[in-house]
């Protein structure tokens, strides 16, 4: 208990492939309690999945995650769904229930796991859409909001139950820069008001290095690199290099592999 | 409020879906000729009941009067036993009353047509009709012909 | 071209797992969504939307139609009929038709392409915008809040539907029948009457269309929950739930019948 209690997430040796391609090749992921913790990595290399994993989505072919002393990929259905009261997700693309108000959206976990009162449930939705910057907002519909506000409602639902944990799935994903600025302020204080552990799947770089505490570095199915922002930032690790100063060639090659080129051009079949 | 239309308009939809089965039951099965009303049984042994089935109307004068309710052969007489229900506000048919097995159209259904007697003593319950003629089997009325034609010619 | 047996041949199997493997899912997915209770306090208002999504939504199609096909089967029947001059069996006809084959078979297919096509959609697209994944991280398990409600309503609404659409399409018979081709009235009814068996017709249509209901949902929301989420996925999905659904209607209806009748 003691060891693991500074980690709310205990990845080891983690295994997962999606048919015949290997995504996760024994990793080891740590993260640590009351830290927005960054996971960062190129376009494909499985940042969702691994939040898949974490939320037991999806199960690993070998290895354990650890959420709070639990072994999820082996509880059962139930125990399972009890788990995740304690985690929130923000999906990509926000999820919220588009045949629900944004009042509904948010007190829909309240409503499904408490016997709160209709006055309190009310009360939690105003403060926590108020945390949101939305509160006017409460009786519009999903889709009469803006993608950057429906992601904002999504943060609302996600926190709506106190969560001790916070996935952010590519949060800054096709925002402007205004939503881009309001959701990277939102993250880091609500962890730092909330006391929540957040862990951030991106890659864009400079929002994600500037509110994260640790971070995490992901390709190739390994963990490439680990450490505070600015650490990774002088890595000398040429694959850590290449993706934190966002050079288009390096170690991970410009050109999807290929046969050769004056072949190709000249019509020779090389099969 | 948009909940309350919501399952009002659901509510009308179940209860028409119920009517529809009633309807069924009632106005295009039939349903309700055996299970409403009072009716008392009266039998009758035909020589031949070829054609009538259970459910067949009983009339009179054109007007259904009640149904048949089990056909069966008696074995003592050869015959086939035919019960059948008449409505009970029908209560005045002369116990002497005939009963026949008539068709309706030319591949019409069978059913039964009873022509009033004269007697003063009425059909109870539990009471047989005496006087019956039996349905008419085109087979024999075609080879009766045939023959009646063959022998007027000798 | 050398392997192109083998190629062939593992192909097959390839296809005959893939087909095998759906069947077990499906099965799986419908255990789990309809073994247990709700866990939701208002399940009944999760129902009562689907029923309205479900049911009322597709009343107007099934009666026209039903009205459309009794007014036809009366027009078809009456002329067949009067030819051997018993056009007063026309409303037994019709009736007998409706019941027997024409009422459940004819609803199932419509209401596969209006509600079962709409319910793929639908669930695909909660999977495509990741509904359902947030379902299942709040903590919600969407086979029973999402899936268990429409399959209770598809059971629930399609019976009663082919009942309203037989109701329908008698009474259509019996106007063009009696009102307009002047089959005496009394016998259009009796003559009905006399041949239709409650138990024999009506209750066995029933039982038909109870057995339609049950595969056309099961496979409309199959298709949805396990379709690719994508635009292109869902569309497909949607495809398949009507062509699978009307092939699963017709050939459980030859079974059906075999047994029947």
């Amino acid at each position: 208990m003691a060891v693991s209690s500074d980690y709310i997430v205990d990845m080891q040796k983690v295994s997962f492939s999606r048919g015949e391609r290997l995504i996760f090749d024994n990793v080891d992921i740590r993260i640590p309690r009351g830290k927005v913790t960054g996971i960062m990595g190129p376009s494909g290399c499985g940042k969702t999945t691994l939040l898949r994993l974490i939320g037991a989505q999806l199960r690993p072919d070998s290895g354990s995650i650890m959420v709070n002393d639990q072994d999820i990929p082996k509880l059962g259905r139930s125990e399972l769904f009890e788990a995740r009261q304690q985690m929130g997700m923000l999906f990509q693309s926000g999820a919220l229930f588009t045949d629900l108000s944004v009042f509904e959206n948010v007190a829909f976990s309240l409503r499904v796991h408490t016997d709160l009162p209709e006055e309190m449930v009310r009360d939690i939705v105003l403060l926590k859409l108020q945390a949101v910057g939305l509160r006017g907002a409460y009786q519009l519909m999903p889709d009469e909001l803006s993608g950057g506000m429906q992601r904002r409602v999504a943060l609302a639902r996600a926190i709506a139950l106190d969560p001790q944990l916070l996935m952010y799935d590519e949060p800054f994903v096709g925002q402007d820069p205004i939503s881009m600025g309001v959701l990277v302020r939102l993250i880091r204080l609500l962890n730092d008001a909330l006391g929540l552990t957040s862990i951030v799947v991106s890659h864009d770089l400079a929002e994600t290095a500037g509110i994260a505490d640790y971070l995490y570095v992901v390709g190739d199915g390994m963990v490439l690199g680990q450490g505070k922002p600015e650490d990774l930032m002088n890595s000398d690790n040429p694959r850590i290099r290449q993706f934190m100063q966002g050079e288009p060639d390096g170690p991970v090659p410009f050109h999807y592999p290929a046969n050769g080129y004056v072949d190709d051009l000249l019509g020779k079949e090389s099969r | 409020m948009r909940m309350r239309t919501l399952e009002l308009t659901v509510g009308v939809f179940i209860l028409a879906g119920l009517l529809a089965l009633a309807v069924l039951a009632v106005r295009v099965s039939g349903l309700s000729t055996n299970t409403t009303g009072d009716v008392y049984k009266v039998y009758a042994h035909f020589d031949n009941v070829s054609g009538l089935t259970t459910r067949a109307r009983v009339t009179m004068a054109g007007v259904t009067i009640g149904q048949v309710t089990d056909i069966q052969f008696d074995k003592n007489r050869y015959t086939g036993r035919v019960e059948m229900a008449i409505f009970s506000d029908v209560d005045t048919l002369p116990a002497d009353s005939a009963a026949s097995i008539v068709t309706a159209g030319l591949l019409g259904e069978k059913y039964i047509g009873i022509s009033v007697g004269g007697d003063d003593m009425m059909l109870a319950e539990g009471d047989e009709i005496y006087d019956t003629q039996s349905a008419l089997v085109l087979e024999e009325l075609i080879g009766r012909f045939l023959l009646n034609t063959v022998s007027s010619d000798d | 071209m050398k392997a192109s047996m083998t190629d062939r041949i593992a192909l097959l199997g390839r296809s005959g797992l893939d087909v095998v493997g759906t069947l077990g899912r499906s099965g799986i997915f419908l255990f789990q969504a309809l073994a247990g209770r709700s866990q939701f306090g208002n399940a009944f208002g999760l129902l009562v939307r689907q029923l309205y999504a479900v049911g009322v939504l597709s009343m107007v199609i099934i009666v026209v139609s039903g009205l459309f096909i009794g007014m036809v089967l009366a027009l078809q029947g009456y002329n067949i009929l009067s030819g051997y001059g018993s056009e007063q069996a026309v409303g037994q006809m019709v009736a007998l038709t409706l019941l027997r084959e024409l009422g459940p078979v004819v609803t199932a297919l419509l209401f596969a392409g209006r509600a079962g096509s709409a319910l793929t959609a639908e669930i695909g697209l909660m999977k495509a915008t990741e509904q359902l994944s947030s379902l299942e991280m709040i903590g919600v398990d969407p086979l029973k809040y999402v899936i268990a409600p429409r399959l209770w309503a598809g059971f629930i609404s399609m019976p009663l539907l082919a009942m309203i659409f037989c109701v329908v399409g008698i009474w259509g018979g019996a106007m063009v029948a009696v009102d307009w081709l002047g089959v005496y009235s009394g016998s259009y009814w009796s003559n009905m009457q006399n041949s239709v068996q409650f138990g024999e017709d009506v209750l066995n249509g029933l039982i038909k269309s109870v057995a339609f209901a049950f595969v056309v949902t099961w496979i409309a929301v199959f298709q949805g929950y396990d379709c690719d989420p994508t635009s292109e996925g869902i569309s497909r999905a949607t495809t398949r739930t009507v062509v699978y659904a009307s092939l699963a209607v017709l050939s459980l209806d030859f079974i059906l019948t075999a047994l029947m009748f």
